[in-house]
C-alpha cells in the first residue's frame, strides 16, 4: 500500500480533534485524523449524522446538544483531512529526531485488523474524557452503568431506560442533562439519588458572578435543567451515602442511606455519575508531567493555554487537557490548529488568535463555578471495604488498604502487590479511585501519590496484528 | 430484561447471529447497543472470578463489553458497528421463555 506521510496526526475526532484537524488542514498542512469510533463526533456529538437527520422526532430531541456538530463535520470534509475511523491507538513515541511515531490497530474495512504505523511532525492529542468510575459495593454487577453510557445508548441507538425500577445515582451537570434527555425521549426514571455530599452553596455561590459574566448561556442552561429536575415528579433522595447495589447475575436492588435513614429500592438498571475526568492514557504513555486539579479531583497533563506540551511536536487539547466541555474543546482545537500550523511554518492565516484566546478564557472561567458546585464525592462516602477498586482483577478496597499497610507507598506498588491495574482496561477504571484511595490512606496529596504507569500497547492487541501490519513511510 | 427499549422507527435493520440465534439490530447500532436492546444480560465472564460482565461505559473505557466477533476474541463490542451477518459469541441471551418479562 502506498501512503503519504502526514505533517500532522490528530488523535480523537471529538469537538477538539475535529476543530484542530480542520484548522491545521485549512492552513495548508497535510492532516491525518485517527479515531477509535466508526464515525466522527466523539462522545458529545456521537452519531451526529443520524441525529441531525432524524425526522421522526425520536432522537431529534437530542439535537440541542449537537449545535456546532454539522459545521465541524462539514469543515473537516472541506479541508481535506484524511479521516481514519475504527483505529485503536496502540503506541506513540516522540523520539530523538523531529518526528513522532504513531501506531494504531486498524479495524476498518473487510481486511483483517492490522497494526499501521506512521510518522508526523506534530501530533495533537484530543482523546477527550471519561466518566469518573464510581466505587461502591456491587458496581460491577450487570445493569450498573455510567449515566454517560445511558446517553450513549440514546445517541447511538435510541435506547431509553424502560424499567422496571430505573434508578439514577449521581450529581453534576451531566446527570441533569441526561435526565432531561431521557424524559424527552420517553424513557422512565423511578428514583434519583443525589450522590454527592450536601452542596456548599456558599462556596460555589462566590464564583457565580464571574461565571455569569463569563458564560451566561451556561448558567441559563443549567438553571433550566435544575428546574426540569424539580418539576419532573421523580422522587429525589438527598444526602445519599453508603450506596450498594445488590443482586446475583444482575443488579436487583439498591440500598443506601438518605439523610442517615436506611432505604432499599428495587432496581433493575442503575445509572451512576460522579463527574468526568480527562482520559490520560496517551499523555501518561508520552511521559508528560501531570498536575492534580483539586476542583475536578483528577490529573490533567501540564500544557500551555494553546495546547503546547513540554515535548516538541506534542500538543494536547480539549477535555484530555482538562475538563472544559464541548464549546471550550472546539475553540481550543481551532486555537491549537493555528499554533501547530505556525510552528510548522505554514502561511499565516486570517484568524485572530488573541480573540480566540480571550473567548477561551471566558468559557474556562465558568467551569470553576461548576467544579465548586459539584465537587467529586469523597471515596469514603460509598467505598466500603468490599467495594471493588479494580473490576478487571476483582481487587477490593480492603485489599488495597492491606497492601498500603504492608508498605505499598503508591499506585504502582499497590499494582505489584494486588494486580490492581493489570487487567484489560489497563487502569482506566481503577486509576482515579486508586490515586484518591492511596491519598486518603497515606495522607499524602494526590500530586505526591501520582498515578499508574502506562505502557504500550495502549489496548490489548494480538501478535498476528503486528505480523499483518505495515508501516506508512 | 436489560431495562432498555428502542425509540424511533424507520431505521433499516440488519441480522446478527448471537450465540447461534438470529438477532435483529438497527443499522447504526454498535454490537454493544444491539445486544443491550436484545436483552443480553451479560456479555462475558470475568476472567478471574467468573462473574458476569456487562457494559458500564459504552465508550471503550471499561472493557465490560468484551465478546467474540467474527471469530476474533476480546473485541470491545461498543466500538464495533453492526454488520449484516456478523457472528457474535457472548454469554447469554434470554431464552424465549424469559424474553417476554
Amino acid at each position: 500500500m502506498t501512503a503519504v506521510a502526514h505533517e500532522v496526526i490528530v488523535i480523537g475526532a471529538g469537538p477538539a480533534g475535529l476543530a484542530a484537524a480542520a484548522t491545521a488542514a485549512e492552513r495548508g498542512l497535510s492532516v491525518l485524523l485517527i479515531d477509535e469510533q466508526a464515525k466522527p463526533g466523539g462522545q458529545v456529538w456521537r452519531n451526529a449524522g443520524a441525529i441531525l437527520a432524524e425526522t421522526d422526532g425520536s432522537r431529534g430531541a437530542l439535537a440541542g446538544s449537537y449545535a456546532g456538530a454539522a459545521r465541524a463535520l462539514a469543515r473537516l470534509e472541506a479541508a481535506g483531512v484524511v479521516h481514519v475511523p475504527s483505529a485503536t491507538l496502540v503506541d506513540i513515541a516522540a523520539g530523538e529526531d523531529t518526528e513522532i511515531s504513531v501506531g494504531w490497530l486498524s479495524r476498518d474495512g473487510a481486511e483483517a485488523p492490522r497494526i499501521v504505523q506512521a510518522r508526523a511532525r506534530a501530533v495533537i492529542v484530543a482523546t477527550g474524557a471519561q466518566e469518573r468510575p464510581v466505587v461502591f459495593p456491587g458496581a460491577e454487577l450487570p445493569g450498573v452503568m455510567g449515566i454517560g453510557a445511558l446517553q450513549t445508548a440514546m445517541k447511538q441507538s435510541g435506547l431509553v431506560p424502560a424499567g422496571p425500577d430505573v434508578v439514577l445515582a449521581g450529581h453534576g451537570p451531566l446527570l441533569l442533562l441526561a435526565l432531561a434527555q431521557i424524559r424527552a425521549l420517553g424513557g422512565r426514571i423511578d428514583a434519583i439519588l443525589d450522590l454527592g455530599p450536601p452542596r456548599s452553596l456558599l462556596r460555589s455561590a462566590r464564583r457565580m458572578p464571574a461565571a455569569l459574566a463569563a458564560d451566561p448561556g451556561l448558567i441559563a442552561r443549567g438553571l433550566s435543567l435544575v428546574m426540569r429536575q424539580a418539576l419532573s415528579g421523580v422522587r429525589i433522595y438527598r444526602d445519599v451515602a453508603a450506596l450498594r447495589a445488590n443482586g446475583g447475575e444482575r443488579v436487583e436492588e439498591v440500598s443506601f442511606t438518605s439523610r442517615r435513614r436506611a432505604v432499599t429500592l428495587r432496581c433493575n438498571l442503575l445509572g451512576v455519575h460522579d463527574g468526568v475526568i480527562p482520559n490520560t492514557q496517551v499523555t501518561r504513555l508520552l511521559g508528560l508531567a501531570h498536575r492534580w486539579h483539586e476542583g475536578q479531583a483528577a490529573f490533567a497533563p501540564e500544557v500551555e493555554e494553546d495546547g503546547r506540551s513540554a515535548i516538541p511536536g506534542i500538543w494536547v487539547v480539549g477535555d484530555a487537557a482538562g475538563i472544559g466541555g464541548a464549546d471550550v474543546a472546539s475553540l481550543a482545537g481551532s486555537s491549537c490548529g493555528h499554533e501547530v500550523a505556525r510552528s510548522l511554518g505554514a502561511a499565516t492565516g486570517s484568524a485572530d488568535p488573541e480573540r480566540m484566546r480571550r473567548a477561551l478564557r471566558r468559557k474556562r472561567a465558568a467551569r470553576t463555578f461548576l467544579d465548586a458546585l459539584y465537587p467529586a464525592t469523597p471515596l469514603a462516602r460509598h467505598a466500603d471495604d468490599d467495594a471493588l477498586v479494580c473490576r478487571c482483577e476483582a481487587v477490593s478496597v480492603a485489599a488495597v488498604r492491606e497492601a498500603i499497610r504492608l508498605g505499598a507507598t503508591g499506585p504502582n506498588r499497590v499494582k505489584t502487590f494486588t494486580r490492581c491495574g493489570m487487567g484489560p482496561c489497563q487502569g482506566r477504571m481503577c486509576g482515579n479511585p486508586l490515586t484518591r484511595l492511596v491519598s486518603d490512606e497515606t495522607g499524602c496529596s494526590p500530586q505526591e501519590v501520582g498515578a499508574l504507569r502506562v505502557r504500550p500497547p495502549l489496548k490489548p492487541v494480538l501478535l498476528r496484528d503486528y505480523l499483518a501490519g505495515e508501516a506508512v513511510p | 430484561m436489560t431495562g432498555f427499549r428502542r425509540t424511533g422507527t424507520g431505521r433499516a435493520t440488519v441480522t446478527l447471529q448471537v450465540d447461534g440465534r438470529p438477532v435483529a439490530a438497527a443499522e447504526d447500532d454498535t454490537v454493544a447497543t444491539a445486544l443491550l436492546a436484545a436483552g443480553a444480560a451479560s456479555f462475558s465472564r470475568n476472567a478471574k472470578t467468573g462473574a458476569p460482565a456487562a457494559p458500564y461505559c459504552l465508550i471503550g473505557i471499561c472493557f465490560g463489553c468484551l465478546c467474540t466477533i467474527d471469530g476474533r476474541p476480546g473485541m470491545q463490542a461498543c466500538l464495533v458497528p453492526v454488520r449484516d451477518g456478523m457472528v457474535i459469541a457472548t454469554r447469554s441471551l434470554p431464552t424465549p421463555g424469559e424474553a417476554g418479562r
